[in-house]
């Protein structure tokens, strides 16, 4: 069995929204210093979910990511966790990638990477928060697809998951290869170990470029959908009214009173 | 906009034979931007039903009522649903197609836009007509940023709206429509089957539309902890959320989840517990009429959201704010 995990590198999605800032022109996000790099929260449940299908099956695991060459590192971070392999795509060939650009860019690795059984992708991007390249890998590869899969096991050679509908779940049957996107309520990511760390050193990530996917840049150009023309910080005006007390209890006790003042109780 | 492609589409949703809140707020994004485009605004019905949802559509704006009859389409399935959008698209083809960013919509529409070779903008806050061409407004950066997308290519541009980022289109009960039905296109036996669904048993009020929701977070600690807000929500007659901390610690379900990736609402009053109010979070909830933050730190972002505040242990201030509005309230 091998299973290919799409994760993306992202700024720290907890870090604060006052260590972000919007400048130059065109406007690009910038983030502070202190905002670590890190996989995308979303990718490191489908990472874990990657991870545990080798532990219950003996599956093979490839971690692939599109992005910059600093992007290496959450490529590591996998090895470190216990994947396989790693492949590392790099973007500053493309441009600008929107989601269907990026599902046309991972749809040609994948194939590259075949024979394969899954596609694990995270819901969507922790920085785009966008939600759409899962769907955009499943269509451009032609495969079966379920999204915000919460649970998920492998049975007589189906891959079954409960998936996240309104006020409830709901379960499916797969024929493999499929890809699956995954929510943050389908397993706790695990940690690195120093078995992995050490075994990690003597792999090699390979970096592949439009060469390599057999896909030129002009096709991941014309695949382009979606432009950003405008970033902006949210403006928050709001001034709170600080409730206080001689004590919790009392504040406790002011707060209701004055929600009453306000009609708001 | 595409060459041949005019008017704007909504898909609309169903649940238990009336139309769901999201519906009425696509419709009224989508007669604006029908009108600043200058064409027809149809609205896609699937699954058959009561008559009483297409006289609805139109009362709500809708031009034109495309229904899709099948039964396979009464519950929503993904790959169904996807054959009769795209069918939809090429046989109505819209200049705009609106899909609510709903549990539906977040799988359907990404299937739409790639089968039809559609840009999409996901959880778009707002649309608008700029210079004749659409331009949508989309929180990153799980909120943190604000951006601006414009779409390329030619025909159908495809979005998401956000629930409860517009206000619902207003009833005309004898405003009338045209209605068409369309035939389910010929589809592929299902790939990805659907085996079963399971309602998860609502542990109490539901948080939709709740008037009040009493919400907690990771400073409760403990699951026992975490039901203490259920006296609270009870007494006024609200429903308890929580932030994805809680989903993740399985203090509540899913379904009550408040945030990016779970519930948008927008109560008369929001009380955050425990909440240092991420922007995951307040995307879910900044709408509230009034919201309230207890939380001990008072550098907790939550308080730049909240209209009233207290900065302490949330143990010794919710006993005595429930006391406090039992007694007020009754």
């Amino acid at each position: 069995m091998h299973v290919i995990a799409c994760i993306r590198q992202v700024p720290d999605y907890e870090a604060p929204a006052g260590l972000f800032t919007v400048e130059g022109s065109p406007p690009a996000i910038v983030a502070s210093r202190e905002v670590k790099p890190v996989i995308g929260l979303f990718d490191q449940h489908a990472l874990e979910a990657a991870l545990r299908l080798k532990d219950a099956h003996g599956a093979t695991v490839t971690a692939v990511t599109l992005g910059p060459p600093g992007a290496v590192d959450v490529l590591k971070r996998a090895l470190h966790m216990g994947a396989d392999a790693a492949v590392l795509i790099d973007e500053q060939p493309y441009g600008q990638l929107d989601a269907a650009a990026t599902a046309t860019v991972l749809a040609a690795a994948i194939t590259k990477l075949a024979p394969f059984d899954m596609v694990l992708c995270g819901r969507q991007a922790s920085d785009w928060d966008g939600g759409v390249v899962g769907a955009g890998v499943a269509e451009r590869l032609d495969l079966p697809l379920a999204s915000l899969v919460k649970a998920l096991e492998i049975q007589n050679g189906d891959t079954r998951v409960e998936r996240l509908i309104d006020g409830g779940v709901e379960d499916a049957a797969l024929p493999n290869p499929c890809v699956l996107t995954v929510t943050n309520e389908l397993n706790t990511p695990r940690l690195t170990n120093v078995k992995h760390i050490l075994a990690a050193a003597k792999k090699k990530i390979p970096t592949w470029g439009p060469a390599d996917l057999t896909l030129p840049v002009e096709a991941v150009t014309r695949a382009v959908r979606i432009r950003i023309v405008g970033l902006a910080k949210p403006i928050v005006d709001r001034r709170c009214e600080m409730v206080a007390g001689e004590g919790p209890e009392d504040a406790g006790t002011n707060l209701a009173l004055a929600l009453r003042a306000s009609k708001s109780l | 906009m595409g060459t041949d492609h005019t008017g704007v589409l909504i898909v609309a949703e169903v649940s238990e034979g009336r139309l769901t809140s999201i519906t009425a707020e696509l419709l009224a994004v989508g007669r604006t931007l029908a009108d600043d485009l200058g064409g027809p605004l149809g609205a896609l019905v699937m699954g058959g039903g009561p008559g009483e949802v297409t006289s609805e559509l139109a009362a709500l704006g809708a031009d034109c009522v495309y229904t899709i009859g099948d039964p396979t389409l009464a519950e929503y399935r993904p790959e169904a649903y996807t054959d009769a959008v795209a069918a939809t698209i090429a046989a109505t083809r819209p200049s705009v197609v609106l899909l609510g960013h709903t549990l539906i919509g977040r799988d359907l529409a990404p299937r739409v836009a790639f089968r039809v070779d559609a840009g999409l903008a996901t959880d778009c806050i707002a649309l608008a007509v700029d210079g004749g061409a659409l331009r949508g407004t989309k929180p990153v950066y799980g909120g943190k940023i604000l951006a601006t997308v414009a779409w390329e290519g030619e025909g159908a541009r495809l979005a998401t709206l956000r629930p409860k980022a517009a206000e619902p289109a207003s009833r005309q009960p004898d405003r009338q429509a045209t209605i068409v039905a369309l035939e389910m296109p010929a589809g592929k036996p299902e790939r990805a089957r659907i085996l079963s669904r399971r309602r998860a048993a609502a542990e109490g009020p539901v948080i939709d539309n709740a008037p009040v929701v009493v919400s907690g977070g990771r400073g409760l600690g403990t699951k026992e902890n975490f039901d203490r807000l259920q006296e609270l929500a009870a007494l006024l007659g609200g429903a308890v959320g929580g932030s994805r901390a809680a989903t993740d610690a399985g203090w509540i379900t899913s379904a009550q989840q408040v945030g990016l990736t779970g519930k948008v609402v927008k109560p008369r009053l929001y009380i955050a517990v425990g909440i240092s109010g991420a922007m995951q979070h307040m995307a879910g909830c900044q709408g509230a009429r009034t919201l309230v933050a207890i939380n001990t730190d008072p550098k907790a972002p939550i308080f730049q959201y909240a209209h009233y505040g207290v900065v302490g242990d949330w143990a010794k201030v919710l006993p005595a704010f429930t006391a406090k509005c039992r007694e007020l309230l009754t």
